[in-house]
C-alpha cells in the first residue's frame, strides 16, 4: 500500500504510549471507575448446581429487602437466546442451570453489600440432573446427559461442516480438515510417534475486572459502558438478547481497559443489566464482577485434549500428520465453534505436511464456559505440536532446529489448506532465538538440585478473515489529527500505533494526532479487538481514511491556490505545489470566519475523511477445510509466526521449574513502534510461563477450587527471568497488504513459551510432560515415574 | 467479594479494646493490620459483626531490645520489625521469614502479632517465633498472662487466645554461644505466597557437637510445629550430611501435612524432607 523503500519519520519509532500518562498518573478513567447520579448496584445470583431443573426461585425476601429496586428472573427478560455463532445462551437461566455459577436471578439495589444481601435471600428449588465434567464422557453416542437438549433446533452461523451430528449429542462444534492420504505418509515414515497433549483450564486474569453500567433511557435508548473489547460484537449481543434495533444501542468503552486477552468479548452482564435498569424504573445499573465472577463465570480459556500421530523419515521431512482434538467446551457454546475451527488451522501455519487428517470436535459439559483466549486454541494446539516435534526429533536422533528448518513453510508456498502463504518468517526465526539465546552463554549442566536444559519452540497465529474496521479522521482547525475508530486498545497499545500510523500519513509529529473514545453513536464499525488484527486492520482504515481527508483537503485548497488538486501535495499540514513547493497554504488557513463568527469551512462541514477496510476470504470445503483455489486462496487476514528459545532449571527434589533465559522472536511484518512490541514480548513472558508452570483452575465436578489470586496462580515480576537473560528479536518481512507493510503479532508470542519449556525440561532432566501447566507435583511425578522405570 | 457490612471499633486503650471484645465474645474480632481478617471476611470464612481496630491504641508499636530479650508490640508491622538492626543481626531466621511475607505494601501495614494471632499453619513469623522460644504477652478483662508460643497453635486457624483477650506483646529471649540459625520457605511463586512449607532451624554447637536443636515447620501440620524427634535426634551427635538427612527424614514422618487446593499432603512431606536438610545445612554453615 505504500513505497517500502520511503525514510519515516513516526512509524518504525518508540513514541510512547497515547495512555501513558493516565496510567501513571492514575488520572485514566476505566469503566470501573465510572458512577452517575442515581445509579443503582447489581449483583447476580448464581447457580449453586452444575445440571439441575429450576423447580421453583422465591425472590419474594429480596424485593422485601430495603433498598432493593429489581429483583429480575427469566421470566422478566426478553425470551431469547444469544451466542457468538451458535445462539444457545438466555440471560437468566430458563428452566434448567447447565454449570455452577450460572445466572440464575438478578437484582439491583441502593449499594453492593445489599445487592449481595439480597441475592442471598433468593430461594432456589432444584431438582439435580446427571452431570458431566468430562469430554470424552460427553462426546459419546450416547451419554448419560443431554447438556441442550434442544441443540437440533438451535439457530447457529454455517461454518465448516454439519455442526449437529446426532451421534455426538452433546458435541456443538466440529471442523475437520482432509489432505493426501495418511496411510501413505506413514508407510512413508521411518519413525512414527502417537502421542496424547493436554491443558488444564485456565482464566484470563485480567487486572480490571469485568464491569458495565447500563442505562435503560425513558427515551427507550439503551446506553451501555463496559470494559469490553469488542464494542460493536457487544452491541450486536445486546441487540439479539434485547431484541432491540442496533439503532437503539449506545456502547462506550472508555479510553483505559484493564486488560482483555479474549476475555471481554463476549457480553456478560451488559444485556441483563439494561433488564435491571428498565425493570428499577430506567435508572443506571451497575455491576462490578469480584475476582471470582471475574475469573471463572466471565469465560475460561479451553481444556483440550490432544492426539497426535506424525510420521518422520530419517531426513527429517515430516510424511503425514493426524490429529483428533477435543475440546471442553462448557456450558455454552460462547466462542467454543469458533477457536475449534481456528486451532484446527493451527498445525498448518507452521509447517509442510504432505498429508494431513484433522478431527476437531467442542463438545457441551457442566464446565464453566470456555471462551476466546489470547491465541484462540493455537496456545494448546502448539503446546502440543511442538512437544510432538522434538519427539519426533529425538525419534530420529536429529537437532531440534535442524528439524523445524526443515519443515517449516516458504515465501508463497502454499499449505495443506490450500492457501498461500505471505510474510513466512520461518528459518529467520529459528535464526534469531538460536544466536539469541548463545548470546546468553552456553548451557552448563550442573549436579545438584537444579539441573538445566534448553528447549525451543515455533508457533503461528492466523488472524480473522472476512474481517473489516473502519475509520473516520478528522482535522481539526488547529490542524489536530483526530482518529475515530473503535479498535478498543485494552493495554497492547493499538491506539498509538494507529496514531503514528496516521503521523506519517500526513507527516507530523504523533502529538499531533489523538484517537476518540469508543463510542457506537460516533465511532465506526470494528469487528473486534482480538486476533490481533488491529494494526493490520484498522491500521489499513485509518490509512485509508487519511486518504480520503487528504483529498478533501486538496480540493479544497486548489480553489484558493489556482492549482488542480493532481499538482498539489500534502505533509506537515502545509499544501503546497509539487513541482513549486514555494507555492503553499497551511490547512488551518482553510478555516475562515464565514458564519459571522468563529473558525469554519467556507462551505460549512468538516474536514472528515472515512473509509472501510475490508479483509475477504476465500469460499471453504466444509469436507476438506481447503480455501478454494479462486485466485485469492486466503483463509484468513494474515499468519504471524513466532519462535522462542528458553533455558530452564528443574530442581529434581521439588519439581520446581523456572524459567532462567528467553529468546523471544517474532515476525511483524513492520514495527510499528518497537518499543511497544517489546513491551508486548516481556509481558508475554509471564503469561506464557504462567500457562506452563503455574496458571490453572483447578476444578471438582463443576466447581472451581481456586477463584482467586491467592490460589490462582499467576506469576508475579519476580518469578520472570532477570532482564539481562531476556533478549527481543523483532523480524520484518513485509506483510504486502499491512499498512506500512505490518501486521500484528501479540497472540502468537505467548503460544511457544509452554511448549519450548517442555522440551527444555526433557533436556535437563530427561521427563516429557504432556500436560500444561507443567506444576512441581506434576514434574515430581514424571521424575519418579522414570526413577522407577529405570 | 465486598467486605460483608460490620461495626468498627478503634479503640484508645487496651482496656477499651477488652471491653469491646467481651460485649459482643461471639460476633467481635481484632484486627491491627486487617491483612489477614479482611482478606478472610471477603472469602466470607468469618463476618464479625464488630472488629475492633487496636492500631489506634498508643504505645504498642515499638521494637525494642533488653539484656534478655527483643519486645515486640502488638501494633509493629512487619517493616518495622525487619528494620530492626537487632533482627537483622541476632535473629536472622526471623529476618528471613518476615521478608518473604506477601508483598513490600502489605508488610508496611501487617503486623506480627496479627499474623500469628490468625493462628494458620502456613505463617512464617508463627514458625519463626516458634523455633525462637517466644513469649506472649497476653491481656484480657482480668488481667496480664504469659503464655509460651508453644502453648499458643491449638488447631486450624485456633489459639489459645480467649475472645476478649489479645496478645499484647512478643518476647523472644536473646541466645548466646555458637549458634547458627536460617530459615527456609518454599512457595508457589516468587511474590504473594504463604509458603506450602517452611523450616526454621537453630543450631547451637560445641567442641564440633550439637549441643541444641530446634526445628520448627509451617504448612506441616494442622498448626505451626516444632518436631522433636527430630531435634532430640540432632543433640549430642555431630553435625554433618548424615545426622542432617537423618533429622530430616524423622521430620518428614512426624509430621502431617494436609492437601488443599495449594499443594497435596505428599508433596509437601516431600519439601519437609528437603527444607529441613537445607535450613538444618544453612544454620550448620552460619554457626559461630
Amino acid at each position: 500500500m505504500n513505497n517500502p523503500t520511503e525514510e519515516f519519520s513516526v512509524v518504525g519509532k518508540n513514541v510512547i504510549r497515547e495512555e501513558g500518562p493516565g496510567k501513571v498518573t492514575g488520572f485514566g478513567k476505566y469503566a470501573i471507575d465510572i458512577e452517575f447520579p442515581r445509579m443503582l448496584w447489581a449483583k447476580v445470583k448464581r447457580s449453586t448446581r452444575p445440571h439441575a431443573k429450576i423447580l421453583n426461585v422465591d425472590i419474594s425476601r429480596a424485593q422485601a429487602l430495603p433498598g432493593v429496586h429489581a429483583v429480575v428472573v427469566d421470566k422478566d427478560c426478553p425470551q431469547t437466546l444469544f451466542g457468538f455463532g451458535c445462539y444457545d445462551e438466555p440471560l437468566l437461566a430458563r428452566d434448567k442451570v447447565r454449570y455452577i455459577g450460572e445466572p440464575v436471578a438478578a437484582v439491583a439495589a441502593d449499594s453492593e453489600a445489599i445487592a449481595e444481601m439480597a441475592c442471598d435471600l433468593i430461594e432456589v428449588d432444584y431438582e439435580d440432573l446427571p452431570a458431566i465434567f468430562d469430554p470424552w464422557e460427553a462426546f459419546g453416542a450416547n451419554p448419560k446427559t443431554l447438556i441442550h437438549e434442544n441443540q437440533a433446533n438451535y439457530r447457529r452461523v454455517p461454518i465448516g461442516p454439519v455442526q449437529y451430528d446426532a451421534k455426538h449429542p452433546n458435541a456443538f462444534g466440529y471442523y475437520r480438515i482432509r489432505t493426501g492420504e495418511v496411510s501413505k505418509g506413514f508407510e512413508e515414515a521411518d519413525a512414527i510417534i502417537e502421542k496424547t497433549y493436554s491443558n488444564a483450564m485456565m482464566a484470563h486474569a485480567t487486572m480490571e475486572r469485568h464491569n458495565c453500567i447500563s442505562h435503560w433511557g425513558a427515551d427507550d435508548n439503551i446506553t451501555v459502558w463496559s470494559s469490553s473489547q469488542a464494542a460493536y460484537p457487544l452491541l450486536n449481543q445486546i441487540s439479539e438478547a434485547l431484541d432491540v434495533p442496533h439503532s437503539r444501542i449506545r456502547v462506550i468503552i472508555p479510553k483505559y481497559v484493564g486488560g482483555g486477552f479474549g476475555g471481554k468479548i463476549e457480553m456478560k452482564a451488559e444485556g441483563l443489566c439494561a433488564v435491571l435498569s428498565r425493570a428499577a424504573g430506567y435508572r443506571p445499573i451497575k455491576i462490578i464482577y469480584t475476582r471470582e465472577e471475574s475469573l471463572c463465570w466471565a469465560g475460561v480459556q479451553h481444556p483440550f485434549e490432544m492426539r497426535i500421530k506424525s510420521g518422520v523419515r530419517k531426513d527429517g521431512v515430516i510424511t503425514a500428520c493426524e490429529m483428533f482434538v477435543l475440546v471442553n467446551g462448557g456450558a455454552y457454546a460462547q466462542h467454543g465453534f469458533l477457536v475449534t475451527r481456528q486451532a484446527s488451522y493451527g498445525p498448518l501455519g507452521s509447517y509442510r505436511f504432505p498429508h494431513f487428517k484433522l478431527d476437531n470436535y467442542v463438545v457441551y459439559t457442566n464446565n464453566p464456559p470456555g471462551v476466546a483466549y489470547r491465541g484462540f486454541g493455537n496456545t494448546q494446539i502448539h503446546f502440543a505440536l511442538e512437544s510432538h516435534i522434538d519427539e519426533l526429533a529425538h525419534a530420529i536422533g536429529m537437532d531440534t532446529y535442524e528439524i523445524r528448518r526443515r519443515n517449516v513453510l516458504h515465501e508463497n508456498e502454499i499449505n495443506a489448506a490450500g492457501e498461500i502463504q505471505h510474510s513466512v518468517a520461518g528459518a529467520e526465526l529459528l535464526d534469531e532465538i538460536k544466536s539469541g539465546l548463545e548470546r546468553h552463554g552456553p548451557l552448563e549442566r550442573v549436579d545438584g538440585p537444579w539441573r538445566r536444559g534448553r528447549g525451543i519452540a515455533f508457533a503461528n497465529k492466523d488472524s480473522v478473515a472476512p474481517s473489516a474496521s473502519s475509520a473516520i479522521v478528522k482535522i481539526h482547525n488547529d490542524e489536530t489529527v483526530e482518529i475515530r475508530h473503535s479498535a478498543g486498545n485494552i493495554g497492547q497499545g493499538s491506539s498509538t500505533t494507529l496514531i503514528q500510523i496516521a503521523a506519517e500519513f500526513f507527516k507530523v509529529t504523533p502529538e499531533r494526532v489523538r484517537t476518540a473514545e469508543v463510542d457506537t453513536w460516533v465511532t465506526p464499525y470494528d469487528q473486534l479487538t482480538g486476533s490481533s488484527r488491529l494494526t493490520f486492520a484498522a491500521g489499513n482504515a485509518v490509512l485509508m481514511a487519511c486518504e480520503d481527508v487528504k483529498r478533501q483537503v486538496l480540493k479544497m485548497a486548489s480553489e484558493l491556490m489556482q492549482a488542480t488538486p493532481e499538482e498539489l501535495e500534502l505533509a506537515d499540514m502545509n499544501v503546497f505545489v509539487r513541482d513549486n513547493p514555494a507555492r503553499l497554504m497551511r490547512v488551518r488557513d482553510l478555516f475562515r470566519t464565514v458564519f459571522f463568527t468563529g473558525s469554519f469551512l467556507p462551505a460549512g462541514g468538516e474536514l472528515l475523511g472515512k473509509a472501510t477496510f475490508t479483509v475477504p476470504s476465500s469460499k471453504i470445503d466444509p469436507e476438506t477445510g481447503h480455501a478454494a483455489n479462486d485466485g485469492l486462496r486466503k483463509i484468513f487476514s494474515f499468519c504471524t509466526r513466532a519462535a522462542q528459545a528458553v533455558e530452564v532449571a528443574v530442581n529434581i527434589e521439588t519439581g520446581q521449574v523456572k524459567l532462567e533465559k528467553i529468546a523471544i522472536a517474532n515476525d511483524l511484518g513492520k514495527a510499528i513502534n518497537p518499543m511497544s512490541c517489546e513491551g508486548q514480548m516481556h509481558a508475554a513472558i509471564s503469561m506464557g510461563l504462567g500457562q506452563a508452570i503455574s496458571e490453572e483452575l483447578q476444578i471438582s465436578e463443576g466447581s472451581i477450587l481456586n477463584g482467586d489470586f491467592s490460589s490462582y496462580r499467576f506469576l508475579t515480576a519476580k518469578d520472570a527471568p532477570s532482564n539481562e537473560y531476556v533478549s527481543t528479536h523483532i523480524v520484518e518481512i513485509p506483510q504486502f497488504d499491512g499498512p506500512y507493510q505490518a501486521k500484528g503479532f501479540s497472540e502468537a508470542t505467548t503460544s511457544p513459551t509452554a511448549p519450548a519449556i517442555a522440551n527444555a525440561i526433557f533436556d535437563a532432566v530427561g521427563v516429557r510432560l504432556r500436560h500444561m501447566p507443567m506444576t512441581p507435583e506434576r514434574v515430581l511425578e514424571a521424575l519418579d515415574q522414570l526413577n522407577t522405570e529405570n | 467479594m465486598a467486605l460483608p457490612v460490620f461495626d468498627y471499633l478503634a479503640p484508645k486503650s487496651i482496656e477499651e479494646a477488652c471491653a469491646a471484645l467481651q460485649s459482643k465474645p461471639d460476633t467481635s474480632k481484632l484486627i491491627a493490620g486487617g491483612q489477614s481478617v479482611l482478606r478472610v471476611m471477603k472469602f466470607r470464612i468469618m463476618a464479625p459483626e464488630l472488629l475492633v481496630d487496636v492500631k489506634a491504641i498508643p504505645g504498642l508499636r515499638y521494637v525494642e531490645e533488653e539484656p534478655d530479650v527483643l519486645r515486640i508490640g502488638a501494633t509493629a508491622t512487619q517493616t518495622d520489625v525487619l528494620r530492626s538492626e537487632i533482627v537483622r543481626t541476632e535473629f536472622p531466621l526471623l529476618f528471613e521469614a518476615i521478608s518473604r511475607i506477601a508483598t513490600t505494601a502489605v508488610r508496611n501495614t501487617a503486623t506480627i502479632v496479627g499474623n500469628i494471632c490468625v493462628g494458620h499453619t502456613a505463617s512464617d513469623p508463627s514458625a519463626a517465633l516458634l523455633a525462637l522460644d517466644a513469649i506472649l504477652v497476653v491481656v484480657g478483662t482480668t488481667g496480664e498472662r504469659v503464655v509460651p508460643i508453644s502453648e499458643f497453635f491449638v488447631g486450624h486457624m485456633t489459639t489459645s487466645l480467649d475472645a476478649t483477650e489479645l496478645v499484647r506483646e512478643i518476647r523472644i529471649p536473646r541466645r548466646k554461644g555458637n549458634l547458627g540459625m536460617a530459615y527456609l520457605a518454599h512457595a508457589g511463586r516468587a511474590a504473594m505466597e504463604t509458603p506450602l512449607v517452611a523450616a526454621g532451624a537453630i543450631l547451637s554447637v560445641r567442641d564440633g557437637v550439637c549441643t541444641g536443636a530446634t526445628i520448627a515447620l509451617a504448612g506441616a501440620d494442622e498448626t505451626p510445629i516444632r518436631v522433636g524427634r527430630a531435634e532430640e535426634a540432632l543433640v549430642g551427635t555431630r553435625i554433618d550430611d548424615r545426622t542432617i538427612l537423618q533429622a530430616s527424614s524423622i521430620a518428614a514422618e512426624d509430621c502431617s501435612p494436609d492437601t488443599d487446593v495449594y499443594a497435596s499432603g505428599e508433596y509437601r512431606r516431600r519439601l519437609v524432607a528437603v527444607y529441613v536438610r537445607d535450613a538444618l545445612r544453612t544454620a550448620a554453615s552460619r554457626v559461630q
